[in-house]
């Protein structure tokens, strides 16, 4: 499970993978080649009738199945009245009258094409006689000339990663949503209402807090056929990405394909190839975990390999070692993420409350800190706007909420969930009112409302859904 | 009155590199964040290295026409004993409005005076008005939390000699004393992005972080052999051990990136450089679009005076079936600092051309029917509009001017231009290139294109 964090740090790397689709709707400037340039693997391109059929979803279909699938190609359709539209129909002279598609390589040449549905058979003999190599093929080739490119294999890795999500997918159903979310915001209560209704609060008692699930939903194995079949090249991929310390060349920021091909596959916990390897692998991961363990993009590696083994826990990986000489927390900030992770997993709050608790402290200050540089600023432009002596230490700042700053974010929720869990339940109130004072939006109270009812904690939820008008 | 902070960080986004996110807020909102360099400085604070964040400033008032007493603190802060302690100086001239500002927010006398302010309470923890000797300084800067941190991550490696972090704090403890000691025996004060925001100089920093510039050591006394290993010997030596055990890729080096440029004036780091840079282009051929192999690279051929650019990026083989530019933009942004002969100059210029040919510019666009030509802003589509063309004037335009005038092909310079011109109407455009000329000493081109107009409108 994965943390706004996380989530934020896959968008940010989304440039980072491997295709790129150009929203073409509505810009007349496009050209053809623009939106193949992007395609040197070619791509499916169609165009609606006058009347308004379109092939599109059938294509989109048709290619999330065997054997299309495993050419990983986009399509796109495009606009009859866009230029781009246009010259596509004019390559081909079609009509107006149906609907159209075309397999299109990137120099514009039309390898297939016609005005019906086509199959997934048809659109992969129709790939496989024509010259293109899809992303996969043309890296694999790379790869053989040039062994040791690191940005190479990484993509190769998300490739074939890709590929074998989408498979394992198809065979076992979309991946249910995870038990207990990060938020935990949109859950609905599980625990009885124990507390009352009368607001009153117990410091320390876990008695009638709900627990939330500790066993998890069976998960679905796939036989080992299956498992050979799909994940047997990532697998080996992924074997040689961090045997031979590719994942090493990770970004300060965390961003980059490097740092996303390191992160094994979500679907992991289904292939016990994959399982077996993350056990192998988890050893080398942390020996360079613990030489840095401030570093965030290796923790999420290694969360990714612990969740697929369901082994170790963080605080294991940082016994025996101590805090850098200056260093202002421990466990490091870093880690945050998979501690969190693994008291969402166990149901034990107990390690990650107090780390959340100093993550929250120093978000806190540095609020101040901002606040106090915003009267240093606001003093400063009065200065050199009227000149004297500004009056701005007394004045009210207003941080803004630009990403929800100070309000009621994952990591706040995370924090009076962990305090809810553990019974501290006057903690938990203290925190959220200290927030609704600073954002005091009905979704605050609203978020914070359900947290409480599915943390069991029916008297807060009630006194904070009250705030909610 | 309420003031408004643009917050570019959140409580959920720590992990997006400040440097990035700020500076991407910074330039797409110049005119709001022009007023808010304390509020970039708190930024750049939490997101330091915690060790390398001191617990306390140092911020001196001169009397007014003087600098007596931040003179005295600058060579006190030289001695030895005071070396370990990193202590941050921030000085103010009384008559001025943040001098005004410092006494009013502290009470002060109107007077000549010192203060170690804490960073988290911002109060004062010692003050004075003469000199202080370097033990009772010490005994001050030990009651506000400053440590030894060098001894300690040294005692700290002897424990955990595989941690590359404890490295990488000491490497760049080390880095701070070398610049601090070089500056002194060189005689002149080079200044940090962060001292730039210190001073109130958001324009400086903008500069500083989108172009990388080249110190002017012209007027620094040279730095003989024994002040050169006094200076430098501890951080080149760790820095040599970092790359004998290859833990080098692994480390970020982030003066590469704020650090001062002063390594230039170093036989000892010269040579180290020298020595290393062949591992650092091996490391390219692997994942030649690491930017941070790049950083250093570019680093150390800028220390070396430049180093052909032609043969490395031929040597490179980008991965093929990928969207993504070829060199990272930024790259080739920094390229500019180490060209230094014709032909890297006219590689630059083929890269910008690559640029400038395969991507939409609103520089090359038509204008809009009722766009004007005037300069003069009108409405929010207007100020949008010049600050696209800016944009792309920043980016893509003046880098590919300047890299053809540098490459001696001023017809080409002139060709882009005037298709700039004609296609955009925009009228800052003739003063801008004629800028760009002068400062490529063309003062000729300069002052055609100042005059120039779109075609049609002559």
């Amino acid at each position: 499970m994965r943390t706004l964090k996380l989530a934020f740090a896959s968008f940010l790397a989304i440039n980072a993978l491997p295709a790129q689709t150009l929203v073409t709707a509505g810009d007349n400037n496009l050209s053809l080649a623009r939106v193949l340039r992007f395609h040197p693997e070619g791509m499916l391109l169609c165009l609606p009738s006058a009347q308004g059929q379109s092939l599109a979803q059938a294509i989109e279909s048709a290619l999330d199945q065997e054997p299309a699938v495993a050419l990983q190609l986009s399509s796109q359709e495009l606009g009859l009245g866009l230029k781009v539209g246009a010259e596509l129909q004019r390559l081909n002279g079609w009509s107006s009258e149906k609907p159209h598609w075309a397999l299109v390589g990137p120099d514009k040449r039309v390898h297939a094409e016609g005005s019906e549905p086509p199959t997934p058979r048809l659109i992969f003999e129709a790939y496989r006689q024509s010259p293109l190599r899809t992303r996969a093929e043309g890296l694999r080739d790379f790869l053989k000339i040039n062994l040791d490119h690191t940005d190479a294999l990484a993509r190769l890795v998300l490739e074939t990663r890709s590929l074998a999500e989408r498979r394992t997918e198809r065979l076992l159903g979309p991946k249910p949503p995870t038990p207990v979310p990060e938020s935990s915001l949109s859950k609905e209560g599980t625990g009885e209402p124990k507390d009352g209704p009368n607001n009153s609060i117990q410091e320390g008692s876990t008695a009638n807090i709900a627990q939330p699930p500790t066993v998890l939903p069976a998960l679905a194995l796939l036989p080992e056929e299956q498992d050979a079949k799909i994940w047997d090249d990532y697998a080996a991929l992924y074997g040689r990405f961090i045997t031979e310390g590719h994942w090493l060349d990770l970004a300060p920021d965390g961003s980059g394909p490097v740092s996303l091909a390191g992160q094994l596959s979500d679907s992991a916990e289904h292939s016990p190839r994959l399982i077996a390897l993350a056990q192998k692998l988890l050893p080398i991961i942390e020996d360079h975990l613990r030489n840095r363990p401030s570093d965030e993009a290796r923790w999420q590696i290694w969360t990714s390999l612990r969740s697929a083994t369901g082994e170790v826990r963080p605080s294991a990986v940082l016994q025996g070692l101590r805090p850098l000489p200056g260093a202002q927390r421990w466990p490091p900030a870093a880690a945050l993420n998979a501690f969190v992770e693994e008291a969402q997993r166990t149901g034990n709050w107990h390690e990650a409350e107090p780390i959340l608790q100093t993550s929250y402290d120093q978000n806190l200050e540095f609020l101040h800190a901002l606040e106090a540089a915003s009267r240093e600023d606001a003093s400063q432009r009065w200065i050199a706007t009227h000149g004297g002596v500004s009056n701005a230490s007394n004045t009210k700042v207003e941080m803004g909420n630009y990403f929800g700053f100070g309000g009621w974010n994952g990591e706040i929720a995370l924090l009076v969930e962990a305090k809810l869990r553990l019974g501290k339940l006057a903690e938990a109130d203290r925190i959220f009112q200290e927030v609704y004072a600073r954002v005091p939006k009905n979704a605050t109270a609203e978020g914070a409302s359900t947290l409480a009812r599915t943390c069991g904690a029916i008297g807060l939820a009630e006194k904070w859904g009250r705030l909610a008008r | 009155m309420v003031f408004s902070v643009p917050s570019p960080c959140s409580l959920n986004l720590r992990i997006i590199s400040f440097r990035r996110l700020a500076l991407g807020f910074a330039l797409s909102m110049p005119f709001t964040l022009c007023g808010q360099t304390a509020v970039m400085r708190a930024h750049m604070d939490r997101n330091a290295g915690e060790s390398t964040t001191s617990p306390a400033t140092l911020s001196v008032l001169d009397a007014k026409g003087t600098s007596t007493l931040s003179d005295g603190f600058f060579s006190l802060l030289q001695a030895e004993e005071l070396r370990p302690y990193q202590v941050p100086m921030r000085s103010y001239a009384m008559g001025s409005g943040t001098g005004k500002d410092l006494i009013s927010k502290n009470h002060l006398l109107p007077k000549a005076q010192w203060l170690l302010i804490d960073k988290r309470s911002s109060t004062p923890l010692a003050q004075g008005e003469g000199i202080p000797d370097a033990q009772t300084f010490i005994a001050h800067l030990k009651k506000a939390g400053f440590r030894d941190l060098v001894k300690e991550l040294r005692a700290y490696l002897k424990e955990f000699p595989d941690s590359l972090e404890a490295h990488e704090q000491l490497l760049n403890q080390l880095r701070q004393r070398g610049e601090r000691a070089a500056q002194r025996y060189m005689g002149i004060q080079v200044e940090t992005n962060r001292e730039r925001l210190d001073r109130g100089d958001f324009a400086g920093y903008l500069r500083a972080e989108t172009a990388r510039e080249k110190t002017d050591l012209s007027k620094a006394r040279p730095l003989d052999a024994v002040q050169d290993l006094e200076a430098w010997a501890a951080f080149a030596q760790e820095l040599e051990t970092i790359f004998q055990s290859g833990e080098w890729r692994e480390i970020d080096f982030p003066w590469v990136r704020g650090g001062r440029a002063l390594d230039t004036a170093s036989p000892t780091l010269r040579s180290l450089y020298r020595r290393w840079q062949p591992a650092v282009e091996a490391a390219l051929q692997r994942d030649p679009a690491f930017e941070s192999f790049w950083d250093l690279w570019i680093w150390m051929s800028q220390v070396q005076g430049g180093k052909p650019l032609a043969p490395l990026l031929a040597s490179l083989k980008p991965t093929p079936f990928t969207t993504e530019q070829w060199p990272p933009a930024r790259v080739v942004q920094a390229l500019f600092s180490v060209a230094s002969t014709q032909d890297d100059w006219h590689t630059l210029e083929n890269l910008y051309q690559a640029q400038w040919d395969d991507d939409p510019h609103p520089l090359r666009e038509p204008a809009p029917k009722n766009a004007t030509i005037s300069g003069a802003l009108q409405g929010s589509g207007q100020e949008i509009r010049a600050a696209l063309l800016d944009q792309d004037w920043t980016a893509c335009l003046a880098p590919l001017l300047e890299s053809c005038i540098r490459s001696g092909d001023t017809n080409q310079a002139d060709a882009l231009f005037i298709q700039a011109l004609d296609a955009s109407r925009w009228m800052a455009l003739p003063a801008k290139a004629a800028e760009l000329a002068k400062r490529c000493g063309q003062p000729a081109v300069a002052a055609r294109w100042s005059v120039s107009r779109p075609t049609d409108s002559r």
